[in-house]
């Protein structure tokens, strides 16, 4: 008796250490953040107390433990179809109306905002960016990316934009002549295409921003089941 | 994901629950014995992890009931035992799904006199 107990701890403490398992818990976690907190920890607990005894039950004397866990995993199914099976029987809202008032406006205006807002005088980024903080949508990643390319947006870019360039070329200038003879004559330290390069990658990249905000945006909520 | 999924997709969802509480009506489970005893069932289910939330679906509403017994080894055990309502609701399912297989049995034998080759070859191509 008290070599089975001492068994079944150890295998659990080895379960607890399967990356597999892990990742698999990981992924539930994840996706089911859009249940209440109640019924997502419920699942949780069941799923991972189904594997305990799923891959004790399915591992094989000669058989890999790998082997076992991945079949449990198989069988268990996608964590994704598990969270929808919830939020279905916990009578969570269907698909299109999955999406909260906040999530499907606040998103697309996030983004227009973050691209054009700060032509509001500034503020109109700085709500984007507050949208952008706020939403469920991305994570830290997407939202550091969508701070950073460019803040306060177009207007930022058309702001800033010549007088970097402008600031470049009297510095250049300085450090060849090496004396006090500063004149800024507007000539670029680089060649016009390296300029004309600069200056496509400058303000195509919100663009880029925002398109890959766009795609995380799509990819989620099809992964949570929302579209 | 279609929004109606296939015919056996269908299907199991509207008949699985009953069948989690035909299972129960022998005698209580414990959660893992349950899931693996309606997925030997071909067909039924295709996740098992889906089953997790049809369960507690069913206690919320009061058709099983769950409790939670010591284990030789590791945490307590969660338990399903089937309540007298979930009893009288296997009831009724038994008598509505007589009904409903023998009328869709009665269909389908009908169909099969007008074009029983073009139908089974219907069934084998999805």
């Amino acid at each position: 008796m008290a070599d089975v107990s001492t068994d079944d701890v150890e295998r659990n403490a080895e379960q607890a250490e399967d990356p597999l398992v892990r990742d698999y818990l990981v992924r539930l976690a994840d996706a089911g953040r859009i249940l209440p907190a109640d019924r997502r920890a419920e699942v949780l607990a069941d799923v991972r107390e189904h594997l305990r005894h799923a891959v004790a039950t399915e591992e094989l004397p000669g058989s890999s433990r790998e082997v076992a866990v991945r079949t449990a995993l198989d069988r268990l199914g996608p964590p994704e179809e598990i969270v929808r099976a919830e939020a279905e029987q916990s009578g969570m809202p269907d698909r299109p109306r999955g999406i909260g008032g906040m999530q499907r406006y606040g998103d697309p205006i996030a983004v227009v905002l973050l691209l054009f807002g700060g032509f509001l005088l500034g503020v109109g980024w700085l709500v984007g960016l507050a949208l952008l903080w706020m939403s469920d949508s991305w994570r830290v990643r997407e939202k550091l990316m969508g701070t950073l390319v460019w803040p306060f947006g177009y207007a930022g870019v058309a702001l800033i934009g010549p007088a970097v360039a402008f600031t470049e070329a009297c510095t250049s200038t300085g450090t060849a002549v090496g004396s006090s003879e500063t004149t800024c004559t507007g000539g670029l330290p680089y060649p016009d295409w390296v300029g004309v390069l600069m200056s496509i990658v400058v303000l195509a990249a919100p663009v880029v921003m925002a398109a890959l905000l766009w795609r995380r945006r799509a990819a989620l909520l099809a992964e949570r089941g929302l579209v | 994901m279609e929004p109606g999924g296939n015919v056996a997709t269908q299907l199991r969802r509207g008949v699985l629950e009953h069948c989690v509480l035909a299972v129960l009506a022998r005698s209580p489970e414990y959660a893992f014995e349950l899931v693996r005893r309606l997925s030997a069932f071909d067909g039924l289910v295709t996740s098992e992890g889906t089953i997790y939330p049809l369960l507690s679906r069913l206690s919320r509403d009061g058709l099983v009931a769950t409790t939670w017994q010591p284990s030789e080894a590791g945490p307590p055990r969660k338990y399903y035992d089937l309540t007298v309502a979930g009893r009288r609701a296997l009831d009724a399912f038994a008598v509505e799904w007589t009904t409903f297989t023998d009328g869709v049995d009665d269909l389908l034998q009908q169909a099969g006199n007008g074009r029983s080759r073009g139908a089974r070859g219907g069934r084998r191509e999805h």
